[in-house]
């Protein structure tokens, strides 16, 4: 794959487009209009708006796993850089920390709609909501970081060095629930041992929108390496 | 329900909407990379 070269045939890129549209709006209609509210016996707080507000998830809970995978694409893509010098590399490592930290406010402002549904305050100090904005002033900081050097080889080589050590707040992240006292709920009922505590149909409604916000974040990096690319070749052209 | 139909009225406009803007972004940059070659 030469990132250089990402020119995605037309036809391809409008299929899969279409694809998305039609994967989000039938997981919507289903998190919306099919699906019932929630069963009281499943709450595990006393919080009567989280019969119907659960919903909130379905719009939420799938952008945490792109916030990862656009984190790891990142680290890949910094620690290619330091090893080869390819300014692809770097291209790649910026565009997905870009993306990561659009998910990442989706998920800070969903997160405090559902918190604020759930324990009656958007902001709770929750470890799960707190380390998700620890996230956010890690890419804030690796995007300031680059807007700070002018000089192409420093900058790459500098945010490279940030998204690698950078990486350290996913897994935190992810553990933060468990290793710390939360009220988050886990997707995964690992007290019963019974697998996914969600029913079918609601994981079936978390999949789709799953799959499609990870297939937004693919066409989204597609598109921003291309810009990258355009303005790196305009910048190269006027002697910028 | 009445209130989630028209959430997903609002979701749906606001969805096509974010496809609509994503297929346009494409044809533009299709347009200055034939440009630049």
């Amino acid at each position: 794959m030469n990132l250089n070269e990402m020119k995605l045939e037309r036809k391809p890129f409008l299929v899969l487009l279409l694809v998305i549209y039609v994967v989000v709006m039938v997981g919507m209609y289903r998190a919306l209009l099919l699906l019932g509210p929630l069963d009281p016996s499943l709450l595990r707080y006393d919080a009567d708006p989280m019969r119907h507000g659960y919903k909130i998830f379905f719009f939420s809970m799938q952008n945490a796993p792109v916030i990862y995978i656009a984190f790891l694409v990142t680290l890949i893509g910094s620690v290619m850089y330091l090893r080869t010098r390819a300014v692809k590399w770097d291209i790649l490592a910026s565009s997905s920390a870009k993306l990561a930290t659009l998910f990442c406010t989706l998920v800070l402002v969903n997160g405090a709609i559902f918190s604020n549904l759930a324990w009656g305050a958007y902001w709770n100090w929750d470890p799960r909501q707190t380390t998700v904005l620890f996230l956010w002033f890690i890419l804030a900081g690796y995007h300031s970081l680059r807007l700070a050097i002018r000089e192409e080889e420093a900058r790459a080589r500098l945010s490279a060095v940030v998204g690698i050590l950078g990486f350290v707040g996913v897994p935190l992240t992810h553990i933060s629930a468990t290793i710390w006292t939360s009220n988050h709920p886990q997707i995964y009922d690992r007290a019963s041992g019974a697998g996914f505590s969600l029913d079918s149909s609601t994981l079936l409604t978390f999949l789709l929108m799953l799959i499609g916000a990870v297939a937004l974040y693919a066409i989204l990096l597609w598109l921003t390496i291309r810009i990258k690319n355009l303005e790196r070749s305009y910048s190269h052209r006027s002697g910028g | 329900m009445e209130e989630f139909k028209s959430i997903f009225a609002v979701a749906a406009i606001l969805w096509t909407g974010v496809i609509i803007y994503l297929a346009y972004i494409d044809a533009r940059l299709r347009k200055l990379e034939k440009k630049s070659g």
